[in-house]
């Protein structure tokens, strides 16, 4: 009944006044607000009545939550139909961080990815040693390809305001050795590097993986990024 | 340019009749497409909108007018005029000035109305009592959307 109200009022263009329900404003408008909120109240909203739940998948909202440089964030292998489908998709693989610039994610477990870009890879912009590629399988503009290296070091450092779960090391350093490579679910393989312990906010932590001892040439890898993700409980 | 034609009548839904300075109606994309059509003469009216909401709107435009004109007043004291604006508006009212700005395409005026309606309301209990909104899922639709959007209700 109320429904029904509200879509005459819409067809004459009239204005609602005395008790006017939200649900009379154009969907268009509805959109509009629910933009200006976060992407749990949108979700959140999405439960408030049918016309919400239509106004919630509008592109209008998710444009807004999704990053400014997200269209690089897009693998080119996938094609997706709303940008509230594209913005889970970002959530649900990790939030990736190129060039400074970071997407949210809504739910309580964040991951985050520092493309190659963001690390400092010892001998880096030396093209003798290393080079940038651009591969389509990369989530990133660029990837960073070893060529040759005796010295192999490279470090990361993130501030935790990144992590929802704020993360402070409680042992100030430790070394252990990297773990054998496991082939993650969208084909790149993975090595796990250390765990730290989330205590409190407000620290940088970095994370250095070295190979200097050995005098052998290292090569052929090729680095996407590093990810930080909660551990599983 | 005479002054008559700086100026621009705007008739709201109940007859009332506003002379405004046409640079300050223009803030309406609406009303500037009427103007360029020339399908109107120097009198509008506004058929949408009642006299009371646009004595609001034209409040609004004339304060973003003249901020726009001589760059007097500075951005912040602008934004803390906006939330004054908006401050005291009860629901009703908000909600005509978002039809209004919908209608008369007032960009700037249309987000300030929809952040003031999403700043007031997080939860779904107030969605549905400040906003009036009646509930019109079946219990099983609102299980299976509460279930979608699962990540958003846990704390």
């Amino acid at each position: 009944m109320e429904k029904y109200h509200g879509d005459e009022s819409r067809a004459k263009g009239e204005i609602v006044s005395g008790s006017s329900s939200l649900d009379s404003l154009p969907e268009e408008c509805i959109s509009n607000i629910i933009s200006f909120t976060s992407t749990r109240d949108a979700c959140v909203a999405a439960s408030v009545s049918k016309t919400f739940k239509s106004a919630v998948n509008s592109d209008i909202i998710w444009e807004k939550f999704l990053p400014p440089d997200y269209p690089s964030l897009i693998p080119s292998s996938r094609i997706f139909s709303t940008k509230k489908e594209l913005y889970f998709a970002l959530c649900n693989d990790s939030v990736l961080i190129e060039d400074g610039k970071m997407s949210d994610k809504p739910s309580g477990k964040r991951c985050i990815m520092l493309s190659a870009k963001q690390l400092d890879i010892s001998s880096g912009n030396d093209p003798l040693y290393w080079q940038w590629i651009s591969i389509p399988e990369s989530r990133f503009d660029k990837t960073a390809e070893l060529l040759k290296v005796c010295w192999f070091e490279i470090r990361a450092e993130m501030h935790t305001r990144y992590l929802l779960l704020a993360l402070v090391t409680r042992e100030t350093e430790r070394r252990k050795y990297v773990t054998k490579p496991k082939e993650r679910v969208d084909g790149w393989m993975e090595a796990e590097l250390g765990e730290f312990f989330n205590e409190s906010c407000c620290r940088n932590i970095s994370v250095r993986i070295i190979e200097t001892r050995s005098p052998d040439w290292k090569r052929g890898l090729i680095i996407q990024g590093i990810e930080f993700r909660p551990a599983k409980a | 340019m005479s002054k008559s034609e700086k100026k621009i009548v705007l008739k709201s839904l109940d007859n009332e009749a506003f002379e405004v300075e046409k640079a300050v109606a223009l803030q309406s994309q609406t009303i500037w497409v009427m103007c360029e059509d020339k399908c109107v003469g120097n009198e509008i009216p506004l058929e949408n909108v009642t006299g009371q909401i646009l004595a609001k709107v034209i409040d609004y435009c004339k304060k973003h007018a003249v901020v726009d004109g001589d760059g007097d007043e500075s951005s912040e004291e602008l934004k803390n005029w906006d939330t004054e604006f908006t401050k005291n508006m009860d629901q009703s009212t908000l909600f005509n000035m978002i039809l209004a700005a919908n209608y008369l395409n007032i960009k700037s005026l249309l987000n300030l109305t929809c952040q003031a309606v999403a700043d007031k309301t997080k939860t779904i209990d107030e969605f549905h009592t400040f906003l009036n909104i009646e509930n019109n899922f079946t219990p099983e639709e609102e299980a299976q959307i509460c279930q979608e959007n699962l990540w958003a209700f846990d704390d």
